[in-house]
């Protein structure tokens, strides 16, 4: 192993757009033309790491660098997953990521706000090849979250709009209740492994018990269905569709919706081995395949062609990977293939309306018709999204559709192949519908008044680029299985089979009623909508009431919230404090009046006068009774005197002791009495 | 250092009166007082790490007290020195950001005085294990903060302020109550060696401490329903206060429960059944807390009352963290979260405080499109508000995510513990729909405020501060994880 620039690629190919995004508001300060230029540079130097990197799979040097110590205790490194698997997706969202930054640079040329738009688009970028790049399930998560962030910043990126920032709210929140199922199962793998490598809980997952890893398995889907907007949480993406054309083709459906098929993909060795596991990835797939189908085949939204054709096309490939016992199999290998091709003609599906809107300023078809001769470049490109999305030889889809075809045939599973069969039929429909609503017929009243010209140069090269790999990439089948390793043998010569013939004609089936609808106009669609099928009309109307039910919900949650916040906080939790407070005051008010007022107050008083009133008694008591001793004294004395006057007759000195002694006993009689 | 915990203790205190002296003239002056000593606070706190990282545990000792037979024992280990740093960086942003945001209110000398003051007991609560210090630290903390919410709040900000004090004084009350006991039956005041005198004690006197110290720490942590005061006194209070309120005050009865409750008193009756339904009855209420802050938030019109519910919510987190005693994960993800918190919430409250004093309106509904005329805190809200919901990347998500690895680790032994953590992980989209909620109230579409004037600097300084530790902290946890693990595995 060279230490050259394929070394430090699969660090660098994720981290420098992280890093350049966050030098674009930088680079905004020399000009406009500084910035693009900076953005573009980073999104071309992207493209070459990553592609420096396909050598080192074919030549077998399968050596991830080393990892970084990075949250300790639980032992978590920061670290990058050299396979090709992960180097499948960095390529591909290299490619269109650029393809779409350069779209960009005409489409958005004349909007305000700029810097954050090709900050998010960076960010995206690095973020979204950081989350295939993770060798690890917190690593993956971590950049699953914040794709999800710039998912929610680019749909709003009109934040002036309401129904732009309502949308972006709807996209962040449903898309984070599946998160929150797959943070679920990386905690339980965390809980019973003690340890997040992807290596070595592949590894290790035969240790965990069956159920445990059943749950695990169910909660991993559920986020990637989510992640990847298949039922029952799709609504998610059409309500996207309000972000700028570009994001929608890069994000919505070239790149981040494709996350929930990398981590099915990624997990298969861990949980192929659970047959209702399989079973339900197989379900799930082809039902939302038709559903969303039928979806796009109903909608009058030129952007909702290819929001529900995503949806779809998704289908298909998790159809396919639900097939796949191991990551050798023909399911898995065909569920990827679909995957690039679907990138391509949906990303130039994407690419190529986005003129289309901008200039008509409305996204309803009924409002269209006849642009074919105003804009015969787009005319061309919508042309070759049809045929490849439809899968007609000899566009990519062909190919991986086959493929998926196959794989489901060889399980032998009726009802999965009649569904994924019709899909195909409904989504021949729905492109052909497409076409002929925008681009045939005459031109109506609406557009009457808007002068309608081609896209710019920059725009059409850049879908040119897109339309030029729907073509070319059929071909690149055999390299392709060498590339994932896959097992068995791809033979351009066995696509031209009975099988093939089979599909071609379930095409021709769901053309036909477009056909005498839609072009021959033989057939009115007001008839459609009346009498049995008006039943079917209304659900596909309502998209099978999933958004009604769900914004019923909501709508209750906020009543409840609301109700709670105003019972029970406003007026319980606000109010208690008071009350007590307010008990608190009253008692020791009432106490003041009652015992202060009544009581205490007159106490000192009350003390006083009695006091007073006994200390009145007592001295009148000791009064009376001194006087009476004095009295009786006196009269002693008196007595006295005369036995004395009679005795001595006058004598002085005995009259002065008789006295003095007196006063001394009367001293001593008052020094007792107090 | 020699001393430094005594001077990251008696600093802030000599920052009070100098800046009331040195102040007389201009507010600024004090301001820059303040500032200095807070930034030389946190210089002598960090010169401890290298102390910290090689013993687990450094300490300083005091003659202090001898009737009761206790010094006064500064310590610092991982989980303190994580929060005091934090603490003390709020503080310092808080300062920066109080200089324009103040600018035109009277009598601030005084303002940042009591800031100095506040700064002591806020920093002293983590750093001492003498729990009549804690105590003391404590009840001080209530003093400069009732003065700082009645003097420069809004509304009645008195009645939010008496409202705080008297919730807050009641819970100490039962916090005494417990620190009497356990001097009564230890004879020590120091929390470690209290902890291993407390195995020989009666363990039904012992169940009653703790449910008087949990109690007590609960009201301050504003755990639902003793979360009344909380609301009022963020809302009213000054936006720099309120970031000190909720970044670092309630918080601190989060870190006392870990470290009193369940570090000192917990472990003398982990062997009793009982305990094991204190432990549930923490999951519970912080469930409780997580989902009610989570909703209320989501019906409130207030920006500050908002982001005060959204506090409610995260202690709720922190409360069911701390229900995972002893999980090491569980245990890490608390005080990480903490840490986290401090940083996000104290930043959410200063754009808070910045989008008011701009628009000088408080009702969301009333504003909109702010986004175009004030990037910078549209930018730093988003940072702040994405790491409270979680987001990756910022700050919150690591440790909300170290709490939940240590829910389901705890599932493993008690199946209880499973339940209450899927809840934890469900609340989190509640969290996501609030912060958008707010986000898209106050930034986007259409203006209906026509004049908003550009935010003043220091405002943007300290703005940009906690931005980037909110990032730093949510890229790189690896080196305060270690700090704390540390400390915790010891």
């Amino acid at each position: 192993m060279v230490f050259g620039l394929e070394y430090y690629s699969p660090w660098l190919v994720w981290m420098l757009p992280i890093i350049s995004s966050l030098c674009v508001p930088l680079a905004a300060k020399f000009g406009s033309k500084a910035r693009d230029c900076f953005v573009i540079l980073t999104g071309i130097a992207t493209l070459i790491l990553a592609t420096s990197m396909i050598s080192g799979i074919y030549s077998g040097d399968l050596k991830s660098p080393p990892s970084i110590r990075w949250i300790p205790v639980v032992d978590i490194e920061l670290g990058v997953l050299f396979d090709p698997l992960s180097i499948l997706f960095t390529n591909l969202i290299a490619f269109v990521g650029l393809v779409v930054l350069i779209y960009s640079l005409s489409y958005m040329a004349h909007e305000e706000g700029l810097t954050r738009y090709y900050f998010f688009m960076l960010f995206f970028i690095g973020s979204m090849i950081g989350l295939v790049m993770a060798d690890n399930f917190l690593q993956m998560f971590i950049f699953w979250e914040l794709v999800g962030m710039c998912s929610y910043m680019l749909v709003s990126f009109w934040y002036k709009r309401p129904e732009a920032v309502k949308a972006g709210m709807k996209v962040f929140l449903m898309t984070k209740i599946g998160d929150i199922s797959l943070l679920a199962s990386i905690l339980v793998v965390y809980a019973d492994l003690h340890i997040l490598s992807y290596r070595q809980v592949f590894e290790r997952s035969e240790t965990m018990a069956l159920p445990l890893l059943t749950v695990t398995g169910f909660l991993t889907l559920f986020g990637a269905l989510t992640k990847s907007a298949q039922l029952p949480l799709h609504t998610w993406l059409y309500s996207a569709m309000e972000a700028p054309t570009s994001v929608s083709c890069l994000l919505h459906g070239a790149t981040m919706v494709k996350a929930g098929v990398y981590l099915i993909a990624r997990t298969q060795l861990m949980f192929s081995g659970i047959p209702v596991w399989l079973n339900s990835v197989a379900w799930a797939g082809a039902i939302t395949a038709l559903l969303g189908a039928a979806l796009a085949l109903h909608t009058p939204d030129i952007k909702g062609v290819p929001a529900y054709s995503t949806i779809s096309q998704i289908g298909f490939m998790i159809a396919a990977l639900g097939t796949a016992s191991t990551p050798e199999a023909l399911g898995w290998f065909a569920g990827l293939f679909h995957m690039i091709s679907h990138a391509f003609f949906q990303g130039l599906g994407f690419l190529a309306i986005g003129s289309i809107v901008h200039q008509l300023g409305t996204r309803d078809m009924r409002k269209m018709g006849g642009l074919r001769n105003d804009m015969p470049i787009t005319f061309a490109l919508c042309i070759i999204v049809i045929l490849a999305r439809s899968g007609i030889p000899p566009f990519c889809s062909f190919f991986s559709k086959g493929l998926i075809a196959s794989s489901l045939l060889s399980t032998g599973n009726t009802p999965l192949i009649l569904l994924i069969y019709s899909a195909a039929a409904v989504t021949f429909a729905y492109s052909y519908r497409f076409l002929v609503l925008t681009f045939a017929g005459e031109k109506p009243d609406y557009l009457r008044n808007i002068k309608v010209h081609e896209a710019p140069r920059l725009m059409s090269a850049s879908a040119g680029i897109l339309a030029a790999g729907c073509i070319i990439l059929g071909f690149l089948g055999e390299p392709l299985v060498r590339f994932l390793g896959s097992s068995f043998v791809f033979d351009l010569a066995s696509f031209f089979g009975p099988e093939s013939l089979l599909f071609l004609v379930t095409l021709l089936m769901g053309g036909l009623p477009v056909y005498f609808v839609y072009q021959r106009k033989s057939i009115s669609p007001e008839i459609l909508r009346k009498g049995a099928l008006s039943f079917m009309d209304k659900t596909l109307e309502n998209g099978y009431f999933f958004d009604p039910v769900y914004g019923r919900i909501a709508g209750r949650l906020t009543k409840f919230l609301e109700s709670l916040h105003e019972t029970v906080e406003m007026r319980v939790m606000e109010h208690a404090p008071y009350l007590v407070a307010d008990g608190i005051a009253r008692f020791t008010h009432g106490f003041r009046e009652i015992a202060e007022m009544n009581f205490l107050e007159r106490i000192p008083a009350l003390v006083a006068t009695r006091s007073m009133q006994l200390a009145i008694i007592t001295l009148g008591y000791f009064d009376s009774t001194l006087d009476k001793m004095i009295d009786l004294l006196a009269q002693g004395a008196a007595l006295h005197s005369l036995k004395i006057k009679k005795i001595h007759g006058g004598a002085l000195p005995q009259f002065v002791l008789a006295a003095v002694l007196g006063f001394i006993f009367l001293c001593i009689l008052l020094l007792l009495t107090f | 250092m020699i001393a430094s915990l005594l001077l990251a203790l008696l600093l802030p205190a000599l920052s009070a009166p100098a800046a009331y002296v040195l102040g007389r003239k201009s507010a600024k002056t004090a301001a820059n007082v303040v500032l200095l000593f807070s930034v030389l606070d946190l210089f002598f706190l960090l010169t401890t790490i290298p102390d910290v990282l090689s013993g687990g545990r450094y300490t300083e000792s005091y003659y202090w007290m001898p009737m009761l037979g206790s010094p006064l024992t500064l310590f610092v280990d991982g989980i303190s020195l994580s929060m005091a740093a934090i603490t003390l960086l709020l503080i310092i942003s808080s300062i920066l950001f109080s200089v324009d945001y103040m600018e035109d209110r009277k009598s601030l000398r005084e303002y940042y005085a009591l800031m100095g003051l506040l700064t002591v007991g806020l920093v002293g609560v983590f750093l001492t294990s003498n729990l009549m210090v804690f105590y003391f630290c404590w009840e001080f903390m209530l003093i400069p903060t009732y003065f700082i919410i009645g003097g420069w709040g809004y509304r009645e900000s008195y009645r939010a302020a008496f409202k705080f004090f008297i919730f807050t004084h009641a819970g100490a009350v039962a916090v005494l109550l417990g620190i009497g006991a356990v001097y009564m039956l230890t004879g020590d005041l120091d929390m470690f060696q209290a902890k291993n005198l407390l195995a020989a004690a009666p363990q039904d006197i012992l169940i009653w401490i703790f449910a008087a110290f949990t109690l007590g720490f609960a009201v301050k942590m504003a755990i639902v329903p003793l979360h009344m005061w909380l609301p009022d006194a963020h809302a009213e209070a000054p936006a720099p206060m309120s970031a000190l309120l909720s970044g670092v005050i309630i918080e601190a009865g989060a870190y006392a429960i870990l470290r009193v409750s369940l570090g000192t008193v917990f472990p003398s009756i982990a062997s009793i059944p009982v305990s094991n339904q204190f432990l549930y009855a923490l999951s519970i209420f912080g469930v409780i807390s997580a989902f009610y802050g989570a909703f209320t938030a989501l019906a409130e019109n207030d920006i500050k009352r908002i982001v005060a519910y959204s506090s409610i919510s995260h202690m709720g987190y922190a409360l069911f963290g701390l229900s995972l005693f002893p999980f090491a994960e569980g245990m890490i993800g608390t005080v990480l979260h903490l840490v986290n918190h401090a940083a996000s919430k104290g930043l959410l409250f200063l754009n808070a405080g910045a989008i008011m004093k701009q628009t000088e309106v408080r009702d969301i509904n009333q504003m909109g499109g702010l986004a175009s005329k004030m990037p910078l805190t549209a930018v730093s809200t988003a940072v702040s508000s994405f790491s409270v919901a979680g987001i990756p990347a910022f700050a919150c998500f690591m440790s909300e995510f170290l709490i939940f690895m240590g829910g389901f680790q705890a599932g493993g032994t008690d199946n209880f513990y499973y339940t209450t953590t899927a809840l934890m992980i469900v609340a989190t989209v509640f969290s996501l729909a609030y912060v958008l909620r707010l986000f898209w109230k106050v930034f986007l579409e259409t203006s209906k405020i026509e004049k908003v004037e550009k935010v003043p600097v220091s405002m943007s300084i300290s703005m940009v501060i906690l931005s980037v530790t909110v990032i730093i902290l949510g890229v790189w946890p690896g080196p305060i994880i270690e700090l704390i693990s540390a400390a915790v595995f010891s």
